[in-house]
């Protein structure tokens, strides 16, 4: 029992946990909630990440000694190429996704994320998705190209069994998960800030995940695209990366690390926030240069996307084009020193502290800096031409991404460990295991830089004794096993503590952040009342915050209409406009996923009417989730002497949803920005590109069906007017003109698509041709559908005068449908036109 | 012109920093495609002459929104420990950072031939 609970407010803290609380048993499933969903996520990222330790383990027991064939190379190549897929896309991604989850709303004292129904969709996809992949190890058809999957390797003609369907299909699914955390925490930051949070009072943590969560939605796009063609390429013969057809596989290579580049600061930002949260705590005073390291974060933010080529220095890139990634790749470092200075000036100027988390951020600094300086190193072209492919990167990598992400990972586990149990970790286990990681984790990647230099390269399975590497493989294998040996210690310690450790009093660490004044062990609602936060350290100034916020002294604290409520603010200020009703547990999240786990499974066994059928079923599944909103019984309905002081956010213009719509967009349009980007590099990089002599699309349907887009758009655009200006007239009717518009683009659209004499497993140019086409269709269809809801709801006074917000939430896709239609007429038809190439 | 205290000044820098990288690596390869430059040239070539052009076009414009942020943060009439000089001084260090950026990736066009 919290000591915050006291006889005053504890009948109020027990109908707040009633409200806020998860279903008892199988009811579980359905919880919607950030802490539960949160540590969902981190919980099921440490199980992928014992996984992929053990497959690790695997790896460093096969090259212990040279010559041996404990694994065969198949086997070995299934493992590594695992054991990376594992570690980035299972483990390393979802795993700070849960953290930040799990740990924004109450940084920025709100009570949960702003779309808790996206939250629990996401990790659904995330542990379907990941069951998926991981068990292609068990039926020994795991993925063997490589954690990157390059082409033509991973081609159906080098790598004719599933390995690489489980991995395309299988990561695509996971990162609906990674696209839906980045676009609820992006909006859950900006819009649920407590009244007065403005953006220079923020938690720094937050402007870390602001970021991360804004490069998710611009970086993982690419990946998407890309999967999705290569799977269309092995399984309906489509041609991007074949030669042969007009293809090129270096496109590969640039959609892959379009984002994997970016991937690397998606997993550092996290961990940075996580040092230059606690190094203030445990230096005992605030952190200094708070403005300079904002400007950091934002810096690598946009930095780390111009760096994507220096993956492909030896791919035979001309000079000129070369210099400017090198160039690129050097001014990143820029940002990072900013950070590490003002963390030793914290640290130089504060009296620190050695409690256990801290020790794991000294390991922390020492590695990073150990792999940025090799980063450096890298981003210099010949010295990368030299070393590329061996060992020599394998190290640095590790050293940038344990020491970047693992070990303020662990801190921050032990940093927090006292918010989910109550408990304090043990200081002499816990320092064991710090000691055994961190020398473990040196003497295997410290060496391994030697074996690099010495010429080894990564990936072989084996190597002939007396080469030179013989001794430093077997150290780098002993160090692999002091560093398991930590781990284990490390979680004998965490499940341990849960029994044995010593209970923890409120704000254990003495930290200035307002999740520390959340009850402990933590509740579903985080604070029973919402304060004002005027100020960076709320816990310094006002100790007694938290048994103030428990009695009820702030704003929202009445909770007798039995409705999750949160306050929505503005993004730039902070201050409080509107109240946001959310959802409560729903079987809609696990009921979306586990069709959409039909669909991949469908797709993944070739029984496509299996995956025609569920993705059908996906659709509807998500068009009701949709429908259950806004003024709905089962959301916030139209009530008599509603607050209006604030209102709620369904009765305003300006409302999440918008933010969300819009962020979404982005993602999106990223999307579409890359498949422009391939259109264009395979135009005019493709060693044997071919376009047919006379464009294949019929010219005059295609622009009519783009009139016919436009003037839809337009009916659709005059009823948001008149909803803005407070006029409902003809609303209904204006719907369903632009539905029905709407309807007859799409089927002229589709007619311009089946009846051109396109030949996609021929023509790369008309693969692409094809999918560009598929992707309009969709949008357009999907304009269409909800379009027509919109009447439906109006109709039912879901939508009206009082609840105006869903067809302003409409608009931008509107928008979106109409830009992206004629900037692919653009593209693919008039500038062939003009330049005589189509 | 876009208010000094507007949050998207914060990323503006960045933006046109970014559209620069990809149309100076858009251009080389368009470049290089249509009309490739005799080799010997070095980089005495119409392709590096634009893109050193557009390189310093773009470098001035960025140190003049860095300009005119640093004089809004230095504003007396501003309070000190206002949003609206938060902002101005952030996205003042960006656009120097990014001018900074620009005229870095531009280096290499005086140096390099186009498309060896």
């Amino acid at each position: 029992m919290s000591e915050l609970r006291n006889a005053g407010n504890r009948s109020r803290l027990a109908q707040f946990d009633r409200v806020w609380g998860n279903l008892p048993g199988w009811g579980q499933l359905s919880a919607v909630n950030h802490t539960s969903v949160g540590l969902r996520f981190v919980v099921t990222g440490m199980v992928f990440f014992l996984i992929g330790g053990i497959l690790a383990m695997l790896i460093r027991t096969q090259l212990a000694l040279p010559e041996q064939d404990i694994l065969s190379s198949s086997a070995y190549n299934q493992i590594f190429s695992m054991h990376g897929t594992v570690m980035m896309f299972l483990f390393a991604i979802p795993v700070l996704e849960g953290a930040a989850m799990y740990l924004i709303p109450k940084m920025i004292g709100t009570r949960d994320l702003v779309f808790p129904r996206l939250s629990a969709l996401g990790y659904y996809c995330y542990l379907f998705g990941g069951i998926i992949i991981v068990s292609s190890l068990f039926l020994n058809m795991a993925p063997d190209a490589g954690w990157f999957m390059y082409t033509p390797l991973s081609g159906s003609f080098y790598s004719p069994g599933l390995g690489p369907d489980f991995w395309l299909l299988g990561i695509t699914f996971v990162e609906i998960s990674a696209m839906s955390a980045g676009v609820e925490l992006v909006v859950s930051i900006l819009r649920t800030r407590a009244n007065g949070m403005s953006l220079r009072k923020m938690p720094i943590f937050c402007w870390y995940i602001l970021a991360m969560a804004l490069m998710i939605v611009f970086g993982f796009p690419p990946l998407i695209l890309g999967s999705i063609l290569l799977e269309l390429e092995r399984a309906a013969g489509m041609v991007f990366f074949e030669v042969a057809g007009g293809g090129d596989p270096l496109l590969w290579q640039h959609l892959f690390w379009l984002f994997g580049h970016p991937e690397v600061y998606i997993i550092f930002l996290p961990g940075a926030g996580i040092v230059s949260t606690l190094i203030p705590v445990f230096a005992q005073r605030p952190l200094l240069g708070y403005r300079w390291i904002v400007m950091a974060i934002i810096l690598m933010g946009f930095i780390s996307f111009g760096l994507w080529v220096h993956h492909m220095f030896t791919v035979g890139i001309p000079s000129l084009a070369l210099a400017f990634f090198s160039m690129a790749s050097m001014l990143v470092a820029v940002p990072t020193a900013i950070q590490f200075f003002a963390w030793i000036a914290t640290l130089w100027t504060g009296r620190v502290v050695f409690h256990l988390p801290m020790l794991w951020i000294l390991g922390f600094l020492i590695i990073f800096v150990a792999g940025g300086l090799t980063g450096v190193m890298l981003a210099l072209v010949p010295f990368d031409w030299q070393v590329h492919d061996t060992h020599f990167v394998v190290a640095h990598m590790h050293y940038v991404l344990v020491g970047g992400m693992l070990f303020p990972l662990i801190a921050g586990f032990y940093y927090w460990l006292p918010h989910v149990s109550g408990r304090m970790p043990s200081d002499t286990l816990g320092r064991w295991g710090f000691w055994l990681t961190f020398i473990g984790f040196n003497l295997t990647f410290l060496i391994m830089h030697l074996t690099g230099l010495f010429g080894m390269p990564r990936r072989v399975y084996t190597y002939e004794a007396g080469l030179g590497w013989d001794l430093f493989n077997l150290i780098s294998s002993i160090g692999g096993f002091i560093m398991a040996i930590g781990i284990a210690v490390l979680i004998l310690d965490i499940a341990l503590h849960f029994r044995f450790g010593q209970r923890a009093r409120q704000n254990p660490w003495n930290a200035d952040s307002l999740e520390w004044a959340v009850e402990m062990p933590v509740s579903t609602y985080n604070f029973a009342s919402l304060p004002d936060v005027p100020t960076r350290h709320p816990m310094f100034e006002d100790p007694t915050l938290p048994q103030k916020i428990a009695d009820g002294k702030y704003g929202l604290a009445d909770i007798s209409h039995g409705l999750r409520e949160i306050y929505g603010s503005r993004a730039g200020t902070g201050k409080v406009m509107q109240v946001i009703h959310l959802p409560t547990n729903s079987w809609l999240p696990l009921q979306s996923a586990a069709i959409i786990a039909v669909v991949c499974l469908g797709l993944l066994t070739k029984f496509y009417w299996v995956a025609l059928v569920a993705a059908v079923f996906a659709v509807l599944s998500l068009l009701r989730w949709s429908w259950h909103n806004g003024a709905h019984a089962s959301s916030a309905p139209l009530t008599d002497g509603e607050r209006t002081d604030p209102p709620l956010h369904s009765r305003m213009l300006d409302s999440p949803g918008l933010w969300g719509m819009v962020v979404a967009m982005m993602g999106n349009g990223t999307l579409y920005a890359s498949l422009l980007f391939g259109w264009f590099y395979l135009w005019t990089a493709a060693p044997q590109w071919e376009a047919p002599t006379q464009g294949p699309l019929a010219l005059m349907p295609l622009l009519l069906s783009g009139a016919l887009l436009t003037l839809a758009a337009l009916v659709f655009r005059v009823a948001v007017g008149r909803l803005r200006a407070g006029n409902g007239n003809g609303m209904q009717g204006l719907f369903w003109i632009a539905s029905l518009i709407g309807l007859i683009h799409f089927g002229l659209l589709l007619w311009v698509l089946l009846s051109a004499p396109l030949e996609p497993t021929e023509l790369a140019h008309d693969s692409v041709l094809t999918v560009m086409l598929m992707y309009l269709l969709i949008h357009s269809g999907l304009s269409t559908v909800v379009t027509a809801m919109q009447a439906m709801r109006v109709q039912l006074g879901y939508v009206s005068l009082r609840v105006p917000y869903e067809p302003i939430v409409v608009w931008p896709l509107w928008v979106y449908t109409l830009a992206i239609f004629w900037l692919a007429v653009a593209a693919f038809v008039l500038l062939p036109m003009g330049w005589g190439a189509a | 012109m876009l208010s000094i205290s507007h949050p998207i000044q914060i990323v503006m820098g960045l933006i046109i920093w970014s559209v620069w990288f990809v149309v100076l690596y858009g251009l080389q390869g368009i470049g290089c495609n249509v009309a490739p430059p005799a080799a010997e040239l070095g980089p005495w070539t119409w392709i590096n002459a634009l893109l050193l052009g557009l390189g310093v076009c773009v470098t001035l414009l960025l140190l003049f929104a860095a300009y005119r942020c640093w004089k809004a943060g230095q504003d007396q009439r501003v309070e000190e420990d206002s949003h609206r000089r938060f902002i101005a001084r952030i996205s003042g260090g960006i656009y120097l950072f990014s001018a900074i950026a620009a005229a870095a990736v531009t280096v290499p066009v005086v140096i390099y031939p186009p498309c060896v």
